[in-house]
């Protein structure tokens, strides 16, 4: 028996490949700053989604998958909270939130 | 073979990935966060299906009830904003870039190698890198503790990741109030005068200004 319930492991990974790469389609060809946020938490979703495919196939008696999926949840939670300080922060100087209109700092 | 399992897998897929897609080619930001709600929950069935139930609830707690909010209220926050289009010039190569990635991940690395040993598009893996790893042993059950020695684990061997992981959530926390906080008009027009200021000290030519820095100091 290589599945449970009759699902082998290769689906979830392949929805995982799925879910990262339409995230990374978002995160950078966006031009808004939140979508660009938006096409991140995916990405972190679909990490999420192979580790825990990983533990319940390879290692369901350790606890490594699910304490790295639960660190990955605390880093999203920090980094949404801190990406959007920064985008009001922007918007309220800025009146805008696109990212090519960041390029202050370039000499 | 069809089985119950199978087809809760096929709407799950098709739910998340469309909602996904929806995310990322959606004009309307708004619509795109509450897509992204959507996403977030064909994720949670996921967890659901592979047995990790405590992750399932955290899922619906923390991206659904926390983090999709916090997005919504920036959303609203920043309605002002009209964009002429939702994707930048580049967004034709990147959008070509991630098929490749993803045609590259799925045939390379070899997700169907692991279960399906008979099917190998090309069979370039075992060509390029040698035979995959196949694990043959069957899957075990969760133990009904799985929870309890998470629990454990994350005080004993993830003790200090633990620590870590409270002192970035307070700090993001700290950040963020800092980096958003409401400022008064008379600190901004202080602050602009001041940029404004050295912009124009920078504006001098050099030699002029080293002089005018030796007059201060001989006059002090």
């Amino acid at each position: 028996m290589n599945s449970i319930n009759g699902l082998p492991l290769a689906p979830f990974l392949v929805v995982a490949a799925g879910l990262f790469v339409i995230g990374l389609y978002g995160a950078l060809a966006r031009k808004n700053a939140i979508a660009v946020l938006m096409g991140v938490e995916l990405m972190l979703n679909a990490v999420n989604l192979n580790l825990i495919a990983f533990w319940r196939y390879v290692a369901p008696n350790s606890s490594a998958g699910l304490a790295f999926a639960a660190f990955v949840f605390i880093v999203a939670a920090a980094e949404a909270a801190v990406g959007l300080a920064l985008i009001i922060s922007v918007y309220r100087n800025l009146r805008s939130v696109d990212p090519e209109k960041l390029d202050q700092m370039k000499m | 073979m069809l089985t119950f399992s199978t087809v809760i897998f096929v709407i799950l897929a098709v739910v998340t990935l469309g909602a996904a897609l929806a995310v990322v080619t959606m004009k309307n930001v708004f619509h795109a966060a509450l897509m992204l709600v959507l996403a977030f929950f064909g994720v949670a069935g996921f967890y659901v299906l592979l047995e990790a139930n405590f992750f399932a609830a955290a899922q619906v707690l923390v991206y659904i009830g926390a983090i999709s909010i916090l997005i919504i209220f920036a959303v609203m926050l920043t309605r002002g904003v009209t964009m002429a289009r939702p994707n930048n010039e580049q967004s034709g190569a990147v959008a070509t870039a991630s098929a490749v990635l993803f045609v590259l991940i799925v045939v390379l690395v070899g997700p169907w190698k692991i279960n399906f040993p008979g099917f190998a598009p090309l069979n370039l893996p075992a060509r390029a890198f040698g035979a995959p790893p196949e694990f043959k042993m069957a899957v075990q059950a969760v133990s009904p503790d799985a929870l309890q020695r998470l629990g454990r684990a994350l005080v004993d061997q993830y003790m200090v990741a633990f620590l870590l992981a409270g002192v970035l959530l307070l700090l993001a926390m700290i950040g963020a109030v800092w980096v958003a906080r409401e400022r008064k008009l008379v600190e901004i027009v202080k602050e602009r005068r001041e940029m404004a200021a050295e912009e124009a000290a920078a504006a001098v030519p050099p030699a002029p200004a080293a002089e005018a820095v030796a007059t201060t100091d001989a006059h002090h």
